[in-house]
């Protein structure tokens, strides 16, 4: 026909992956991230091998059509730049001699600033990649300050394109098909989420050369952080929380309050207690880590014995966390701290409903419409509410400048999620934070509360 | 469909088949928690005491839940209440007591000029639990044992790598399952097979590594099959770490149902784009009906009164040899939109209106073809 030359080589974007057709070097085929795909006849490679492919194309001095980058905005400036403190000055020029990597900065330290210079340094479309909703409203304001009319959201309802745009990990998993080759940069915040089994695929199904992950916690109880390197880029700075402690971020102080459960609820607690401990002595079960939880989990799947013991678990972790006693506690917290501003997380959103039907303090749960929840933290942040309760919402990133006391009615016994809680309340300020954990006394809470603070201080 | 945690399942060697309903009495218990004037936490308390497997229960019950009407709130005006509360509640922070409770709730009552009680139903009713059921679930038991076990094979096949349907129906039926399948992003290798054809089908990412990746949109996929005259279904599903077979076939599935059938979505955003802009001001046909060009079928990605739209996106030289020789072949009023990285000027000879595009279609371009054509809604 004439208008595609037969023996040349092009590269085309395909839905998360790159076609290569025409004439392709026998080097190229062989490389073993390199399929043939005989649906159409034609070699494959996922969109994150896309720069590895143009890198051995130009060492073998191959000439190329390349029709898989099509970037939403030819250049990206920033109408003003942050000023950056200097271990954030470090952690940026650090990225950028390879322009790939993951920056590890305690939370309050100001990732974000180090993510908004590289953009700005780059030039270039962005697709900024955050776990939840109230963090992506943070960064499309807090960009917005320096490439004003350029950033765009794309989540549930709201589908919008700019230069740069901000999206969850959830809509990203869909959406890389379509909107992968539209960035030549990748942000990911809270970059520890990206290596599990689902949303790996947005690093992998992406062809955008450039990668940068912000964490302050890279390190996963189930290992897959060992695959950041390959996704993103090797860890290319490293601020430990005792570096920033006092100097850039506020000292605290944790209290441990003891709640009894009520008669009835220890009655039942025992009861599953009984249920569950007997099922696993008897199969002999040992829990070491929480990837060990998961032979219960497919034990049940097989007996109802097993099941059982699950449901017990379950119910028992119910009771621990939604006993009405934690829910009297508060009144004594809020009561110490009548000129504070204070953060009470909850494990289920149930307790964090009767937290807030009690003390008329507004609720930031899934089970609040989206425009209530923007709102409130908007209240919350001007001080017209000097309280919040909250689920699993707010445990990261979110950044309520001027928290003083946080409250942690319940949660697992992961250090890291125990890190990102406290971390709401330790922007630098003149006095310290004040941590409450409030736990039931006699039960394996207790146990739970010294395995997350383990490591920590 | 219904979520994954609520999927029932037996495995049996390397096989995997859903643990169908094939019983009435529990469709009838859940359908029977959901009474009108009762709360919708109330029906869902006797979902969970329902003396049977909860999973179950759960499942129909997630159902259920699309049947019904729950009272109507104005959600807007319900955060404004709850707003209003927190706020005066703040002002006597902390707020620890019935009694400071009970003073701020009269306070914005009478700032309001509303009953306390509707401020107390504020507080609550934001969340759905609390609203009240008005029109109770409008199918029978043996149509909630058909959906929900529709919904099964679909939940199973959210594990599924890959799926190939086998079906024996018309041309029409066949064309809709094709459609549904590329307007997902997915891939498929026809062949006939006995009376009928079979599809093999997965996506891109497919040829390279093993993903379970398109599973819930192979699971959007059974409605098209199981409306085909003769149909079976094969799937490799992965579950618990290993990967079984599943086998369904109408001869042997128990009774299922055919609704859930869902629009079809669109191939690329340059095509989204430029039907979101174009719609805003004529009547826009999306899909229309199939033309024979030569002996091969096309269906033209748009139609505008008269005027049918083509985009042709940057693919590989092959496809767009075959789209090229369809479209030149073709005698329709046509407006071919070509991505500029293919602009060769071959394009320029077609018999058709040719408008070359950057990144994507703008209307401002095009507008002046398409006006002739254009019905407002």
């Amino acid at each position: 026909m004439g208008y595609y030359v037969k023996d040349v080589l092009y590269l085309v974007w395909d839905r998360g992956t790159v076609v290569l057709s025409g004439e392709v070097p026998a080097q190229v085929r062989s490389l073993s991230f390199i399929k043939f795909d005989n649906r159409v006849g034609k070699y494959r490679a996922l969109g994150m091998y896309y720069y590895k492919i143009k890198a051995v194309l130009d060492s073998l001095g191959v000439g190329y059509e390349d029709g898989v980058l099509s970037p939403i905005c030819r250049s990206v400036e920033a109408a003003k730049r942050p000023a950056l403190r200097p271990y954030q000055e470090e952690a940026l020029s650090s990225w950028l001699r390879g322009k790939r990597g993951v920056v590890v900065m305690p939370t309050g330290a100001g990732k974000t600033y180090v993510a908004i210079e590289a953009i700005a340094r780059l030039g270039q479309s962005t697709l900024v990649v955050v776990p939840t909703i109230e963090l992506l409203r943070q960064w499309e304001r807090r960009l917005s300050e320096y490439f004003p009319g350029r950033v765009g959201v794309w989540y549930g309802e709201e589908k919008r394109e700019l230069c740069i745009t901000v999206t969850t990990y959830d809509s990203a998993y869909v959406a890389v098909e379509h909107l992968g080759n539209r960035y030549p940069l990748l942000v990911f915040d809270e970059v520890h989420h990206l290596p599990s089994e689902s949303y790996r695929q947005i690093a992998e199904l992406s062809p955008a050369p450039y990668r940068l992950g912000l964490t302050a916690t890279p390190e996963r109880a189930d290992d897959l952080h060992l695959f950041l390197p390959e996704l993103v880029g090797p860890v290319i700075y490293k601020m430990a929380i005792s570096e920033a402690a006092g100097k850039y971020l506020a000292e605290f102080d944790v209290e441990v309050v003891k709640v009894g459960l009520s008669e009835e609820e220890m009655r039942r607690y025992k009861e599953l207690e009984k249920i569950y401990k007997d099922y696993i002595r008897a199969k002999g079960l040992r829990f070491k880590s929480p990837s060990d939880f998961g032979k219960l989990v497919m034990l049940a799947g097989r007996s109802a014995e097993a099941r059982r013991a699950l449901e017990a678990w379950h119910e028992m972790r119910r009771i621990l966390f939604e006993s009405k006693g934690k829910v009297d506690a508060v009144a004594d917290i809020l009561k110490k701290h009548p000129d504070g501003k204070v953060l009470i997380f909850t494990e289920y959103t149930a307790l964090a409903r009767e937290v807030s039907r009690r003390y008329l303090i507004p609720e930031v749960t899934y089970d609040v419409p989206d425009q209530e929840r923007e709102l409130v933290m908007e209240m919350f942040r001007r001080g017209e509410v000097r309280a919040l309760v909250t689920g699993r919402v707010l445990d990261e990133g979110v950044d309520v400048p001027d928290v003083d006391v946080v409250v942690i009615l319940g949660g697992t016994s992961s250090s890291r999620q125990y890190i990102q809680r406290i971390g709401r309340a330790l922007r630098l300020k003149p006095h310290k934070a004040k941590i409450y954990e409030v736990i039931t006394a006699r039960t394996r809470e207790v146990d739970m509360s010294r395995r997350r603070r383990r490591g920590v201080s | 469909m219904i979520p994954l945690e609520l999927l029932r399942a037996s495995r049996r060697g390397d096989q995997v088949s859903p643990r169908y309903l094939r019983e009435l009495w529990p469709a009838e218990y859940v359908l029977g928690a959901y009474k009108p004037g009762m709360r919708l936490a109330e029906a869902r308390a006797k979902v969970e005491d329902a003396p049977f497997e909860p999973k179950l229960a759960r499942g129909l019950a997630h159902i259920v839940e699309r049947t019904i009407a729950l009272e109507e709130v104005d959600r807007r005006l319900l955060t404004k209440i709850r707003l209003e509360v927190f706020r005066e509640a703040a002002k006597a922070y902390p707020v620890v007591d019935e009694e400071g409770r009970r003073r701020v709730v009269e306070a914005v009552a009478s700032r309001l000029k509303i009953p306390p009680e509707a401020v107390e139903a504020a507080l609550a009713k934001i969340h759905e639990d609390e609203l009240v059921i008005v029109r109770g679930p409008d199918i029978s038991a043996e149509e909630l044992a058909a959906l929900y076990n529709t919904s099964l094979i679909q939940t199973l096949l959210f594990r599924s790598r890959r799926m190939a349907a086998y079906v024996v129906a018309d041309g029409a039926r066949v064309k809709e399952l094709v459609r549904a399948l590329k307007g997902l992003g997915l891939m498929y290798v026809a062949e006939r097979a006995g009376d009928g054809i079979r599809l093999d089908i997965d996506g891109p990412v497919s040829a390279i590594k093993q993903t379970e990746r398109y599973g819930t949109r192979l699971a959007k996929l059974v409605p098209y099959v199981i409306s085909a005259d003769d149909w079976r279904i094969e799937a490799d599903i992965g579950l618990y770490g290993k990967v079984y077979k599943f086998v369904e076939a109408k001869s042997s599935a128990p009774r299922l149902a055919h609704r859930d059938i869902e629009p079809p979505q669109f191939d690329s955003t340059a095509e989204e784009e430029f039907y979101r802009n174009v719609s805003r001001l004529c009547a826009v046909q999306r899909e229309p009906e199939a033309l024979v060009v030569g002996n091969r079928v096309f269906i033209p990605d748009f139609k505008i009164g008269d005027l049918y739209v083509e985009i042709v996106g940057f693919w590989t030289p092959d496809y767009i040899a075959r789209k090229y020789e369809k479209l030149a072949a073709a005698k329709i009023p046509l407006l071919v939109l070509v991505d500029e990285r293919l602009a060769l000027a071959t394009w320029k000879d077609l018999p058709h209106y040719v408008v070359l595009y950057k990144d994507r279609p703008r209307l401002s371009d095009v507008f002046k073809y398409i006006k002739p054509y254009c019905a407002r809604h």
